[in-house]
């Protein structure tokens, strides 16, 4: 697998456990979205994954080998970490030119990437004074860099405003069109439901899903919406679990749509409407990710 | 390796702290000349006496060259904790993951930078120092020595600058390092020099002062100097073990 963290596990020294135990992998060519609440371990698992921080057992490769391991690693993995790590009196493009040299990369290749995230014309200024918006783009333009074939994004969409976000939407697909493997956490499932395929989710530094987004929507209760001026006789069908909503409607679980028209046909119950509820994945998230005590 | 130096290289130029600090360090070593023309005190007993008529007072004036020191060793420490400060440390490690060749790249661009700076300040004094000389009644001027001076003073500038880079990475919180160092000089090293004066000599402000032939530039102290080998080896002695150490503590910290 090109990504892969098995039973990884940091303990900083001030003994908090920041990450218990964690295994996934993560399929090529691929946008997958890293999931959990702030403070769950995500920004602390891909430090470990990209050398940053060392963790107190277990191993995060990419390609099979650690991060420290990779021959001028900035032209195989593209990451982004923080919006703010950049010298205020420096302008965006010395930034991009400073890390450019340790790799041997031309100032031609500078000027695209500032292209590609819409920087062009403030690739001169001082970062001091860039929005946070502006900032998160400079730190895509440095993972972009070195034309890597893996892009790890932390909070990306973090600061960013409704524009902005759905910028950043259409950069992830285009580089996953482009066949380039993407990693992105957020603490908001809606920021990259679009985007992903797969997700990872995350609570207190543990696994708690891993799989397609579709998976996830399966796993849980699908609902029909049912309206209609009579439907006592519905209601009371043997077998159904029924309930009756804010509007009168009734609120069928766990059966399907074409059984419960089927059941109106034969009874001869009129009905207004006939829906089946999409779950809303949001919920699921919260649901999955929320203590049991609700502590958090 | 050349990479690595061309981006330290980059990041030291895209700022404005090597110019704010070669200027400083410029005024002050000017200054200090000034001050040594114009100003040396006398003898105890004979304040009046005109002790530039001693060779050696003259030879002095010279070596202020080395007092720009304290500003070379401060942008040291600023290369290097500034990177923690602006956390640009993530991207300078995510692109260099060996993190000792980080070290070891800016210890070789600094030591570049800080013989230059030698260079300017021998230069400067050189030619400040002996338009003003002209003004004075002075013994002739030793040139052997003021030759010698600027071969300590380049030696001198490059070790404290790889000293700062090291004190940089050792204590990583900017205003922590700078203000340490400047106590440990200013304070620590003085009083150790005043109080305890066979100590003060072995410590790495007295070896920079003998390696500058500097007499008794902060007024204190009355022992014999070191030779300058022993000094210039004395002083490679602190920074080698400030580097190592620096190297070590790196390799080993967690980039939160």
């Amino acid at each position: 697998m090109p990504i892969e963290v098995a039973n990884l596990t940091k303990t900083f020294g001030s003994g908090v456990t920041a990450v218990k135990d964690l295994s996934f992998s993560i399929a090529p060519g691929k946008v997958t979205g890293f999931l959990g609440p702030n403070g769950s371990g995500k920004t602390t698992t891909l430090r470990c994954l990209l050398g940053l921080v060392s963790q107190t057992s277990g191993t995060a490769t990419i390609d099979g080998v650690p991060y420290r391991e990779i021959e001028n690693p900035i032209t195989v993995v593209g990451a982004s970490l923080e919006a703010s790590g950049f010298h205020p009196a420096r302008s965006a493009r010395n930034h991009l030119r400073m890390i450019a040299a340790v790799a041997g990369i031309t100032d031609t290749r500078v000027d695209e990437v500032l292209h590609t995230v819409g920087l062009t014309a403030a690739g001169d200024r001082k970062v001091g004074g860039y929005s946070l918006g502006m900032r998160q783009r400079l730190a895509l333009a440095v993972a972009l860099l070195g034309s890597p074939s893996f892009l790890i994004l932390d909070e990306p969409a973090n600061g960013l405003d409704p524009e902005g976000i759905s910028w950043l939407r259409s950069f992830l697909q285009h580089q996953a069109g482009q066949g380039i493997t993407v990693l992105v956490s957020s603490h908001v499932l809606s920021e990259v439901q679009q985007t992903v395929d797969d997700v990872i989710i995350i609570r207190t530094g543990s696994l708690v899903y891993q799989g397609s987004l579709k998976s996830l929507s399966d796993g849980g209760p699908a609902e029909v919406i049912v309206r209609g001026p009579a439907l006592d006789k519905l209601k009371e069908t043997p077998g159904w679990n029924v309930r009756t909503g804010e509007h009168g409607e009734l609120i069928v679980s766990g059966v399907s749509a074409a059984e419960i028209g089927h059941r109106a046909f034969t009874e001869a119950v009129e009905l207004h409407e006939l829906r089946e509820e999409t779950p809303d994945l949001e919920a699921l998230f919260l649901g999955l990710t929320q203590s049991e005590g609700g502590a958090q | 390796m050349r990479n690595l130096i061309k981006s330290e290289f980059r990041k030291a130029f895209s700022t404005k702290l090597l110019w704010i600090l070669t200027l400083s360090a410029l005024g002050f070593v000017l200054l200090s000349v000034v001050l040594g023309v114009y100003l040396t005190p006398g003898p105890p007993g004979a304040e009046d006496a005109n002790v530039l008529l001693v060779p050696a007072a003259v030879t002095n004036i010279f070596s202020s060259a080395g007092s720009a020191s304290i500003f070379v060793i401060i942008l040291g420490i600023i290369a290097m904790s500034g990177e923690y400060r602006n956390q640009t440390i993530t991207s300078t490690f995510l692109a260099t993951p060996r993190r000792q060749s980080v070290i070891f790249a800016k210890v070789i661009a600094y030591s570049i930078i800080a013989f230059v700076i030698a260079v300017i300040m021998w230069v400067s004094v050189v030619v400040v120092a002996s338009l003003l000389l002209t003004t004075v009644e002075h013994a002739p001027i030793e040139w052997n020595a003021v030759f010698e001076i600027l071969g300590g003073t380049i030696l001198g500038l490059v070790l404290y600058a790889i000293l700062g880079v090291a004190i940089g990475a050792l204590i990583t919180n900017q205003v922590a390092a700078v203000v340490i160092t400047l106590v440990w000089i200013f304070v620590v090293e003085a009083l150790l020099t005043v109080f305890v004066d066979w100590l003060g000599k072995w410590l790495p402000g007295g070896a920079l002062n003998s390696i500058l032939q500097a007499t008794n530039t902060s007024g204190f102290g009355g022992t014999e100097a070191l030779s300058v080998p022993v000094a210039a080896l004395l002083l490679i002695g602190y920074t080698v073990v400030f580097a190592a150490a620096a190297v070590f503590t790196t390799n080993r910290k967690d980039i939160t």
